[in-house]
């Protein structure tokens, strides 16, 4: 390795999710093993004029009040169900005056913005083909640079931030916003920035309802990852950010960043590799970068979808890495799977356990599937942890895992 | 940042099936061919080439001319693809369907509309499981992937393999959002030097937007840049095919600028 590597603290980080909005709220619905998970009844503004409401067999992780979210004037162009979850994320906590503070340490031009997503605002467009009803252009009032474009989000935040530093989308489906994380740490050990914000936005719209509905994966109850009889996953929507600073320049840090490591199955567009042979390469990359060996991880948060086919494939990669030596649980029964937002979420997951000293255990799963070898937490469980990882797997065969560890 | 070295490069548009040609034409060495046909995606099996999209197959024809020209293989090399908007005709094609009242979704359709489709169908075709990211910056996709390969390069001491693409949009989001053709690059990038490489670039962010972009001196291959957010790259193009030294200089919006100083090997 021919480039000397600073570490990276983890300074601040917030997460809103149909549990809550912000850290304390997350963190009292993990303590509790309360769901945010609701029968779908999807019926957001934008479509309600249209008469329709969307009633799937399944349940879903909907974001209280973002219909009563109102963007300031100056950013009325960047108006849709996206960004309006992005602006109630980033009003949790303390992030704002954090990111501020970020500003004006390093200044607008050295922080970077990296944002994931999925969706971005497609809800918006698929608002504005109703509206346009089968003939002639779309309406005025859509705006597509600012809501639909993939870039979307993060030309929002930056917006609101103020700054002025190299910003950009990962989109690869679900592990989108995990993947930032190495793309903003990658960023600043090569000089191009000093600090970075980053973070997933993803929300929901009738595209993934419908998509993943007709590929017979949503799970008709609230979902149970790696139960015997799991039957699919549960959609939802959320938003996280977290600040990225060298723990040399950092006046606070909440955790480290240890490590990361990415990969691809090469295998399915949408079906992941059998023995989870992308995730191993991830689960060992991201142990290789952090220099540690396999039993230093005290708790991972699994992607655990409750798909039949994701979670035995992650069940084997953990197995064939970890043994049944490390507790794994995923969180998934909570807020459902975020998709572009889902590594971010359950970084924060995994920071609050980290923080706290505690391991969620899976929620809704009471006899974990014997055919999954890894050691599932099915409990809340109070232990001191050193190190932690997350795991974020996505369409196309994305793979990321993320280490990181108690702030020293 | 440390220079990077291009040891091949691939490209498609209708008006530039290929490097070789893309060189001769930009040497003013050939005449500019009529609308070239885009190559079958054989490098896939045969379920997933039916499923491939216009994006995936320009894809899949540009990052076979670079690997061909670099001699490379792909098993290994980490990969970054930059998009504005990914497969815009299946995004057409989603939302045209839900506005009629049409909630069945192909799920080939559904899997195709992620960002990182093309790059998942490439890691498939060649069987690579190295980290692979695609990004989005909307007119500044290409000078972000770029900026992403030039730092993986250095952070890593990894060639890779840096792909840009873009195709047009379908249906009413066509006015909105005008993509005139097709256009696709792929350049594989290496931080060593060997002989036989194309070019030395050295990839600066700058702030700001004070400098003014780089443009192509070839008119039609202008408007073709202009009408393409991945196209952008052109100029860079242009240097790496006539030899010369050239500072070009892309936008990233409010990211700032990206300067590449290319130096012909």
């Amino acid at each position: 390795m021919s480039h000397a590597r600073k570490p990276i603290v983890v300074s601040d980080f917030t997460a809103t999710t149909a549990v809550g909005q912000g850290r304390d709220a997350l963190l009292e619905a993990l303590r509790a093993r309360r769901s945010g998970l609701r029968a779908c009844e999807f019926g957001p503004p934008e479509l309600a004029r249209f008469g329709r409401m969307h009633r799937l067999q399944t349940y879903i992780g909907e974001v209280a009040g973002l219909e009563g979210v109102e963007l300031p004037a100056h950013l009325a162009q960047f108006d849709c169900r996206n960004n309006r979850l992005a602006w109630l994320g980033l009003h949790q906590d303390d992030f704002l005056a954090q990111a501020t503070r970020l500003k004006e340490q390093y200044g607008a031009d050295r922080v970077a913005v990296i944002f994931g997503t999925s969706t971005s605002g497609m809800l918006q467009a698929e608002w504005a083909y109703h509206l346009r009803a089968g003939v002639g252009p779309l309406p005025g009032a859509f705006h597509y640079a600012t809501t639909l474009n993939c870039y979307s989000v993060a030309g929002f935040v930056a917006e609101v931030l103020g700054l002025t530093g190299p910003s950009y989308v990962v989109s690869t489906a679900c592990s989108s916003s995990a993947k930032v994380f190495a793309a903003a740490a990658r960023l600043m050990q090569a000089g191009v920035v000093d600090a970075a914000v980053v973070g997933g936005v993803d929300s929901l719209c009738l595209t993934t309802l419908y998509g993943f509905g007709s590929l017979e994966l949503l799970s008709p109850a609230p979902c149970r990852p790696f139960a015997e009889d799991r039957n699919g996953i549960s959609i939802g929507e959320g938003a996280g950010f977290a600040l990225l600073e060298f723990a040399e320049r950092a006046p606070r840090a909440l955790a480290n960043l240890a490590g990361w490591g990415e990969s691809s199955d090469a295998h399915h567009m949408s079906s992941p590799h059998p023995e989870g042979l992308g995730a191993q390469l991830a689960m060992r990359g991201a142990l290789e970068r952090a220099g540690l060996r396999p039993e230093q991880v005290g708790y991972i948060n699994l992607h655990g979808t409750a798909t039949r086919a994701n979670d035995a494939a992650e069940g084997h990669a953990v197995a064939a890495l970890f043994g049944s030596a490390v507790p794994t649980s995923s969180t998934k029964a909570w807020f459902g799977h975020l998709l572009g937002a889902a590594g971010i979420a359950e970084a924060a997951v995994s920071l609050l356990a980290l923080t706290e000293d505690f391991a969620p255990g899976t929620l809704n799963t009471e006899e974990k599937d014997p055919a999954c070898p890894n050691w599932l937490l099915t409990d809340n469980a109070d232990t001191k942890l050193d190190y932690v990882m997350s795991n974020s797997f996505g369409f196309g065969g994305s793979n990321c895992s993320l280490v990181f560890g108690r702030a020293t | 940042m440390q220079p990077s070295y291009v040891a091949g490069v691939g490209v498609w548009s209708p008006v530039l099936p290929n490097w070789d040609a893309c060189r001769s034409r930009l040497r003013g060495e050939a005449p500019a061919p009529i609308e070239a046909k885009l190559p079958p995606a054989d490098w896939l099996p045969p379920v997933e080439r039916r499923r491939a999209t216009l994006s995936t197959r320009v894809v899949l024809s540009v990052t076979k001319d670079a690997l061909t020209h670099a001699g490379w293989e792909a098993q290994k090399l980490p990969t970054v693809f930059a998009s504005s908007s990914g497969s815009p005709d299946i995004t057409n094609e989603l939302c045209t369907a839900l506005a009629a009242g049409d909630t069945q979704i192909s799920p080939t359709r559904f899997h195709n509309s992620v960002h990182n489709a093309a790059a998942g169908y490439y890691s498939i075709a060649v069987a690579c499981h190295a980290p692979s990211t695609t990004l989005g910056a909307h007119d500044g996709s290409a000078a972000a992937g770029l900026l992403e390969a030039s730092v993986l390069l250095v952070t890593e001491a990894t060639p890779a393999l840096f792909v840009a693409f873009d195709v047009p949009y379908t249906g009413p989001l066509a006015e909105m959002r005008p993509i005139a053709d097709p256009f696709g690059v792929a350049l594989a990038l290496t931080p060593d030097r060997a002989p036989g490489q194309i070019a030395e670039l050295v990839v600066e962010r700058t702030s700001g937007r004070s400098l003014p972009l780089s443009t192509c001196h070839d008119a039609q291959l202008e408007y073709v840049r202009e009408r393409n957010p991945s196209a952008r790259l052109l100029p860079l193009l242009e240097a790496l095919a006539r030899g010369e030294p050239a500072q070009i200089v892309l936008g990233m919006g409010s990211g700032g600028q990206l300067k590449i100083d290319v130096k012909p090997c």
